[in-house]
């Protein structure tokens, strides 16, 4: 009996939580310009600051 | 341009002016502790269970030759990514190193690699949590039949919703269980007064004939190779967080190479612990092998732990491959190896929403599978298909890690660490990947061909109808130095 009802609950928070992404999904493409979702470019550290070029983790 | 970082929380722009002059980025918020979460979390599965396949093969000193031989393979892809992607802070790992340093076609195999090769973890850490789930509710007396699609499609969504909302909160998540689950095998290790070999532990049988010891002979052993990749297949997850580490020159290297050494140790400990306890001839067969140890030893809180440990590895590993696929394929679609709309990042969460969203469903199809054609057997078949892919990818590291030296020399680009030894560390990689290679073709070579007839076909595909998109230009946008001899 408690394993059915762990099922059933399973199915129910399963269902909950792919609608809530879903629809957030759905939502936050509707509200912003696809070009500004999308404008991500690769990642930059402070390693490449010019200032920091010579030695460190060089051998 | 404005850099939106972690902790900017935007007003929500109205669609139209103004947007476009803002650029998203992932957030920058993790630290070597979670990378080490990350890169560990998603491997320690490997030790509670799997890696004991290489006994059914090899025998109990097969599978320590496996453990020390692919440790070998695994220590050489820990240094090299540590120090290539100590200079890449960009999400994609492998792929955006394949990209730099090689080209697109090398670069959409590789990016093809890592997703199949997590979303195939993924599914069959779902399928054994569903498993675990099945053996507590039998061991709670529960004598009916456990509906396990209901738990695969739980584990798996309730995982992409925390990586969906966030990646701090994911890979903390992941540091603190992953943690619990290694603490585990150190208590089970003591708790057996692991220091003391004899008191509780009996290795006199095992040694005293090469028939206990190595009963296939050395071909066994060679076979064992395989299974090896139990013990550490994974850590070269931890560069696809590389762009959302504070420093990724600091936090990369940190956390894969003590990631390693934690794998190391674990692997040891393990293969020590369950050789010392159980048969051979049984062991090769366990489901879950530390938990049996464990049991073995009749001390209730060492079972207690090791269950605990066993089904939060699994969840660790899990979750960690949701965030790594997702990576892999968010970089793709940012590149325009595959539609841009996989580029997208969530503009509160600052997570690649659209591409973890999209991967739920494959990882519930592979995990189901084994379920509803009734086949246990087809879960190997799915952990082959991530194994031969990430083997796949390592035999790219080689070429990869020659180039980089040669066109960015020591000196010329600031790396946050470098490795000692080149080329020794890609020679031995290039070795015995080309054997475990070999080993897992003999196991299983219509699998390997199958794979290898679907990466030539995407391949092909990729280089008629997809490559006129890639962007050239922006693709690579990383002040870089420029390359020697160009």
């Amino acid at each position: 009996m408690i394993v059915d009802i762990l099922e059933i609950a399973a199915w129910v928070i399963s269902a909950g939580l792919g609608g809530w992404m879903l629809f957030d999904a759905i939502g936050v493409s509707r509200s912003y310009d696809e070009e500004f979702l999308t404008t991500s470019v690769e990642g930059t550290d402070e390693l490449f600051d010019p200032s920091l070029a010579t030695g460190g983790g060089d051998r | 341009m404005t850099d939106i970082q972690a902790g900017d929380r935007p007003a929500a722009p109205a669609v139209g002016e103004g947007q476009a002059r803002e650029r998203l980025a992932l957030s920058k918020v993790l630290g070597p502790l979670h990378i080490w979460g990350l890169g560990v979390g998603i491997v320690l599965v490997g030790e509670y269970m799997g890696w004991n396949f290489a006994v059914a093969k090899g025998g109990m000193f097969g599978a320590l030759i496996a453990l020390l031989v692919v440790g070998i393979l695994y220590t050489c892809v820990a240094m090299i990514d540590s120090e290539v992607t100590s200079t890449v802070a960009a999400a994609g790992g492998q792929y955006t190193q394949a990209k730099h340093m090689i080209g697109p076609l090398m670069a959409f195999n590789v990016g093809l690699f890592l997703v199949l090769e997590y979303t195939m973890l993924e599914a069959a850490d779902a399928n054994v949590m569903s498993y675990l789930a099945t053996t507590v509710a039998g061991h709670l007396g529960y004598t009916g039949n456990v509906n396990q699609y209901a738990f695969i499609v739980l584990a798996i969504m309730v995982l992409a919703f925390l990586n969906y909302r966030g990646v701090l909160a994911t890979l903390s998540v992941n540091f603190i269980i992953t943690g619990v689950a290694f603490v585990a095998i150190i208590v089970l290790f003591f708790g057996m007064e692991g220091m003391t070999p004899g008191a509780q532990m009996h290795f006199n049988g095992l040694a005293s004939s090469t028939d206990n010891g190595l009963p296939y002979g050395w071909l066994g052993a060679f076979a064992a190779l395989q299974f090896g990749m139990w013990y550490y297949l994974g850590i070269e997850g931890t560069c696809q967080a590389a762009e959302e580490c504070r420093s990724a020159a600091r936090s990369i290297p940190l956390g894969t190479m003590t990631g390693i050494i934690t794998l190391l140790i674990a692997a040891i400990i393990t293969w020590y612990v369950c050789a010392g306890t159980l048969p051979w001839q049984y062991l090769g067969v366990a489901i879950t092998p530390l938990f049996d140890t464990a049991l073995v030893t009749g001390t209730k809180y060492l079972a207690v732990l090791l269950a605990l440990g066993t089904i939060l590895a699994t969840l660790a590993s899990a979750n960690g491959c949701i965030n790594d696929a997702s990576r892999a394929w968010f970089s793709m679609g940012r590149d325009n190896f595959l539609p841009t709309w996989f580029g997208a990042i969530h503009p509160r969460y600052r997570t690649p929403f659209r591409s973890i969203l999209f991967l739920i469903p494959l990882g519930i199809s592979f995990a189901v599978l084994p379920v509803l054609l009734n086949k246990p057997e087809l879960l190997s078949t799915v952990i082959t298909f991530s194994i031969l892919s990430a083997l796949l990818m390592y035999s790219f590291m080689v070429p990869n890690m020659y180039r980089f030296r040669k066109l960015w020399p020591i000196g010329t680009l600031h790396r946050g660490y470098t490795h000692p030894f080149h080329p020794l560390p890609a020679l031995s990689l290039a070795l015995i990947a080309a054997l475990v290679m070999f080993a897992t073709f003999l196991g299983y070579g219509t699998t390997l061909l199958t794979l290898v007839a679907f990466y030539l076909l995407a391949s092909v595909w990729f280089v008629l109808f997809r490559y006129k998109y890639v962007r050239r230009g922006r693709q690579f946008t990383m002040p870089w130095p420029r390359p020697k001899g160009y």
